[in-house]
């Protein structure tokens, strides 16, 4: 904290993810919905954190929160020292939707390049041909997203989100269309292109395995409204590789979360 | 293999055209000798007689509106991007718009005539004034039909209003304003083609004009090809570029609903009487501002005493409802008639794709001749009674409908097309579960469109056919100077015109909220 | 009072005034003082579109009448949607193209204009019909149906007031501003403008039996000269020039109507006129511009007698008017000038 200039200019430090005393509910002409109920949760700077519950629970919600999209009833969000709307200019937070929000009338190289634009960051043509490679896009650039298929969607909205290099990057169902194969590549593969122990990584996933893959620690949620039941700590050592899914570390890990998803009331499914 | 469906295509649509005239040749024979109708010999013969006049009045008509239809559309454009910005504004610039969208031609012209003296002035603005509200109310719709989450993708980097109004909202209105592009370009035409009747020099309006006078049929129905085959050209020029221009697919637009914020009665009640405050001291410094002689250019409370404190307020009163009421019986056919026939074309047009090949042309013609030239013969038709008032009113509006049906009905995202399609759905049921509530949104925003449409289309058929009503009234208040009627006239019809704005606004509501959420997001 | 006031002496009175007024003795002290100066520019708002109806007006123009008198005129044409009344109430025209009827109507709605001349001594209204089912007199018309706009219907009144006719037993048709429904069989007869519709059909090769309303009682002076008591008052000189050259130019105008109609072509290439057209309407409207009264004082004259026939028909059409609404000063100083 003593230099910040130098800090953030040439080595940003990781920023804290806090939340405390979180509540949101829905009114609607059809009644009020509670869908997150008190949460307090800390992420650690630079550290992944997977978020686990059943479906309709308030992941999404609860993410769109931290990225200051949806106001809370009650409580509040910091992003290091600051509250998100003040991170979000400068390009320092990314949210890969859990629709791929690409636009229509762009091609894939330029809804990667996106976020760059809207942050006001210049052009990095070399980057964003880098990204599209790292996600296995590369020869696709010129298309359009209705010529590109459900996976390779979002992993085009993953490249945009990487392109700014954000410090907290959150990341809904990332790879929920995408084949068992390339995900697991990508799961081991993309951690180092968003900066691995640097970024703060939010993650929303319905596969446990992804979630021990990926993540530093596992928040398990409740059905509707989400409260926090279960936060288990992955000690698997980093960076992770595919081999360590066959370790028994990994599968004890498996085990205890598949089994505080079940006492947390969600009735999950795990790929 | 390419060849073959092209030269196909060709050989079926010259064979409709064939077809086209030689029942139109047919027709004018049977009506020849009634000084009502032309066919196509007759037409092409003067046409190349008269080659040169006619070259250089379609000139000077093509110029004009040209010019109309720039001014109307970037003033449309602007006022739209503002409504969005600022979404307080979006109200009094709905309402203002839609005002100043009734103004009948016979208030405006001969103010504007005099605001810019001799010259094209008054038919340019009555060109842009022709195309700015079918330009605006879609693209205030098409600015809406975004799904959520594109607006949120912006606002996670920062990014407000403007951004996503840059980034998103106005690439992803295209289609909708190509679609008001395309009904705005036979509507500037006419309205240049009207606007010349305040006095210009040259022009098809004259041309036309002094044909009829001299019961040239030849002549008349010459311009009118011409008119025709301009507005159609550049109808199809224009959706020629959009197609180029638009690369994307519809998506699907997701959106919360909205519960309809319930407002109190008397914010409702105040937000009337703003927006009436705000459209009088538009009127009384307009013309203020202008220094505009009050023989002609009459203020609010000239009005006042002309209707409600005046000696003779009641006679007044009384001729004004009247003529009103005769009005309001053609209108309020003709508006549904309209409706309903623009929509039910559109869904026929997409039940039998081939169909829209024969239809849209003969849709384009009827509403790009002008309405001096066909009220004469749908009078020998249906009569000089209320039926031909009601079909010119419906003839005015359809057009605009079904262009904005068709393209709506072609805003269905391409996975609900496919769910659709596994289950081997018959066109009509995709029509009606998927396409319909698509084109909900243009569906609307034509409807509002199509309510001072179809005012003015009464008005003129009334003026044109019957001397009756609010157009006879309007003409002969004009003609003996009688502005004070004149104006009192121009308010009633604009409150009709608000008023059924509102209820179209209502029925709206009711269906968006289920149907197309985005539309309500403020 | 006024209404008890004979035209003349007041004329002559006002005429007197003007005389001692500078810009009155600069009209009379020649015309190249004035030419040496910068032309005045003058708007002029005709009545409708182009056509020989204004055949004068170009000659006027064509021969420089107008230039020599210093003035630079535009010759603004009117249409369906250009009422005349506005620009010239504005003084965005100088000098506007009315009829008495009208004129009356914008007076009494607080325009303050006068009329200052008049170009068609006899009201062009006229009653078309076949000649296998002629309209000769107003009598006839009972039992028929007559295609007219409705705006116009005081006019059909006023002619029966006068000639004994119930309205009540002509069927009235709102043909509004069309011809062709006489010549389709739609209705018996039309009422339109004699230079009008009665030409169209001869030059269609339907010769119609044309009843003139003015032949039947029926006096308004139309195609009058109007101006504002304001312009009147402060631009007195270029009116009387604008009407001189006016004067002039229809002074030649009814020595040739066949040069005036190639000139109305010539002049407006682009206003969709047809020389035969342009020639018979020219050669018709003739008997209703130029009379005994006009062969003796000059164009555009009227007097006590045909104001005081013209203030009755106007009672008849439901406009009260007065004499005064009548101003021969100017007119006089152009004829007296000549
Ligand atoms: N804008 C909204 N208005 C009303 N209700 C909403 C809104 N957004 C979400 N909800 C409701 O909140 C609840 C949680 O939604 P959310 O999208 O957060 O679920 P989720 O946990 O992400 O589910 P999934 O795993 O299926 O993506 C759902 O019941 C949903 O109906
Ligand atoms: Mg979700």
């Amino acid at each position: 904290m003593g230099a910040p200039d130098i800090a953030t200019t040439t080595m940003p430090a990781p920023l804290d993810i806090e939340l405390t005393g979180i509540s949101k509910s829905f009114s609607s002409s059809a009644g009020d919905l509670s869908v997150v109920r008190d949460i307090d949760l800390q992420v650690r700077g630079g550290s992944t954190t997977a978020l686990l519950g059943p479906s309709g629970c308030g992941k999404s919600t609860l993410l769109r929160i931290v990225a200051g999209l949806e106001e809370a009833d009650h409580g509040s969000v910091l992003l290091g020292d600051k509250p998100p709307h003040a991170r979000r200019s400068k390009g320092e937070i990314a949210v890969a939707f859990q629709d791929d929000a690409l636009l229509p009338w762009r091609t894939l190289k330029a809804n990667v390049a996106l976020g760059r634009q809207l942050v006001r960051m210049p052009a990095a043509p070399r980057r964003v041909a880098d990204l599209i490679d790292r996600v296995g896009l590369s020869g696709f650039e010129a298309r359009r997203p209705a010529e590109l298929s459900g996976g390779m969607r979002q992993r085009a909205a993953i490249a945009r989100c990487l392109a700014t290099d954000p410090r907290v990057l959150l990341l809904d169902e990332p790879f929920g269309a995408v084949d068992a194969l390339t995900r697991r590549r990508l799961n081991v593969e993309l951690p180092p292109v968003w900066g691995d122990g640097v970024t703060t990584v939010l993650l929303v996933t319905h596969s446990v395995t992804e979630a021990v893959l990926l993540a530093d620690k596992i928040v398990v949620l409740s059905a509707r409204p989400a409260r926090i039941t279960d936060v288990i700590n992955v000690t698997l050592p980093r960076p992770r590789r595919e081999d360590m899914l066959q370790t028994p570390a990994f599968a004890e890990t498996v085990r205890t979360v598949e089994e505080a998803l079940g006492a947390g009331g969600g009735g999950s499914s795990s790929a | 293999m390419s060849d073959a469906p092209i030269s196909a295509r060709v050989l079926r649509f010259l064979g409709t055209l064939m077809a086209v005239l030689l029942a139109w040749q047919f027709a004018a024979t049977l009506l020849a000798g009634s000084f009502l109708f032309a066919g196509p010999i007759e037409i092409l013969r003067y046409l190349l007689d008269n080659h040169a006049v006619l070259g250089r009045a379609l000139l000077a008509t093509v110029q004009t509106a040209a010019l109309g239809y720039l001014w109307g559309n970037a003033v449309a454009i602007l006022l739209a991007g503002l409504a969005l910005l600022l979404p307080l504004s979006e109200r009094p610039i709905r309402i203002l718009s839609l005002v100043v969208f009734c103004l009948p031609l016979i208030a405006t012209g001969p103010i504007l005539r005099v605001l810019y003296g001799p010259g094209i002035g008054p038919q340019v603005t009555l060109a842009a004034l022709s195309v700015f509200y079918t330009t605006l109310v879609p693209l205030l719709a098409g600015l809406r039909a975004v799904p959520r989450v594109w607006v949120d993708m912006v606002q996670s980097y920062g990014r407000g209003r403007w951004t996503t109004l840059a980034k998103v909202r106005v690439l992803a209105s295209t289609p909708y304003l190509i679609a008001g592009l395309q009904i705005a370009a036979p509507a500037a035409f006419l309205g240049a083609l009207i606007g010349e009747f305040t006095g210009a020099e040259r022009g098809l309006g004259i041309l036309t004009l002094q044909a009829m006078r001299r019961l040239d049929t030849d002549a008349t129905w010459a311009i009118a090809s011409i008119a025709a085959v301009t507005s159609i050209s550049v109808y199809l020029v224009i959706g020629k570029l959009g197609r180029l221009l638009w690369k994307g697919a519809p998506t699907t637009l997701l959106a919360p609903p909205l519960k309809a914020p319930r407002r109190h009665w008397l914010r409702s009640v105040a937000g009337v009487l703003g927006l009436t405050l705000m459209v009088l001291l538009l009127w009384q410094g307009v013309m203020d501002v202008f220094g505009l002689n009050r023989f002609f250019a009459k203020r609010p409370d000239d009005i006042w005493s002309f209707l409600v404190t005046g000696t003779e307020a009641e006679a007044h009163r009384e001729t004004l409802l009247s003529a009103l009421g005769d009005t309001l019986i053609t209108v309020v056919p003709g508006f549904f008639a309209g409706l309903a026939l623009g929509g039910a074309l559109a869904a026929l047009c997409t039940l039998m794709p081939r169909m829209s090949g024969v239809l849209l042309p003969v849709a384009i013609t009827l509403r790009a001749v002008p309405i001096v030239t066909t009220a004469p013969l749908i009078v020998l038709w249906l009569g000089r009674g209320p039926t031909g008032v009601i079909t010119i009113v419906a003839i005015m509006i359809f057009f605009p409908t079904l262009i904005a049906c068709l393209h709506g009905l072609k805003q269905v995202p391409k996975a609900v097309l496919d769910v659709c399609e596994s289950y081997s759905a018959p066109r009509w049921r995709i029509l009606v579960h998927a396409r319909i509530p698509a084109a909900l949104p243009a569906f609307f925003a034509t409807a509002r469109i199509a309510v001072p449409a179809a005012v003015l289309a009464a008005t003129v058929a009334e003026w044109l056919a019957t001397g009756q009503g609010m157009g006879h009234l309007m003409a002969l208040a004009a003609s003996t100077s009688d502005y004070n009627m004149l104006w009192s006239a121009v308010v009633a019809l604009t409150l009709v015109a608000v008023i059924a704005h509102f209820a179209v606004a209502l029925a709206e509501q009711v269906v968006f909220a289920r149907y197309a959420p985005e539309q309500l997001q403020p | 009072m006024p209404k008890l006031t004979p035209i003349s002496p007041v004329l002559s009175r006002r005429k007197l005034l003007q005389l001692g007024t500078t810009t009155t003795a600069a009209t009379m002290l020649g015309l190249n003082a004035i030419r040496a100066a910068a032309s005045v520019p003058v708007n002029f708002q005709l009545s409708w579109l182009h056509s020989v109806q204004f055949g004068g007006s170009y000659i006027a123009e064509a021969k420089g009448y107008w230039s020599d008198l210093g003035l630079d005129v535009a010759l603004t044409p009117g249409g369906p949607n250009a009422p005349v009344e506005p620009p010239v109430v504005t003084g965005s025209a100088l000098m506007g193209i009315s009829a008495a009827d009208y004129t009356a109507a914008a007076v009494e709605n607080g325009a303050p204009f006068k009329i200052l001349a008049v170009a068609m001594q006899k009201n062009p209204f006229a009653i078309s019909s076949l000649p296998d089912n002629p309209v000769n007199s107003p009598a006839d018309l009972a039992g028929k149906s007559i295609g007219m706009a409705t705006a116009n219907t005081p006019v059909l009144q006023a002619l029966c007031d006068l000639n004994g006719v119930d309205i009540n037993e002509i069927e009235i048709v709102p043909t509004q501003y069309d011809g062709a429904p006489l010549l389709a069989g739609q209705v018996d007869c039309l009422l339109s403008w004699s230079t009008d519709l009665p030409v169209a059909m001869t030059m269609q090769g339907v010769e119609p039996v044309v009843m003139l309303l003015a032949d039947h009682g029926y006096a308004v002076h139309s195609q009058t000269y109007i101006a504002t008591e304001d312009a009147i008052a402060n631009r007195r000189s270029d009116l009387v020039a604008l009407l001189k050259g006016e004067v002039m130019g229809w002074t030649d105008y009814v020595a040739d109507t066949d040069a005036a109609a190639a000139l109305t072509i010539e002049r407006y290439p682009d206003a969709g006129l047809d020389l035969a057209t342009q020639e018979l309407q020219a050669e018709r409207q003739v008997p209703l511009m130029f009379s005994d009264l006009t062969d003796q004082h000059g164009f555009g004259w009227f007097t006590e007698e045909t104001v005081a026939a013209n203030i009755e028909t106007l009672a008849l059409l439901g406009r009260t008017v007065t004499p005064d609404l009548w101003d021969l000063s100017i007119l006089e100083e152009v004829h007296g000038s000549t």
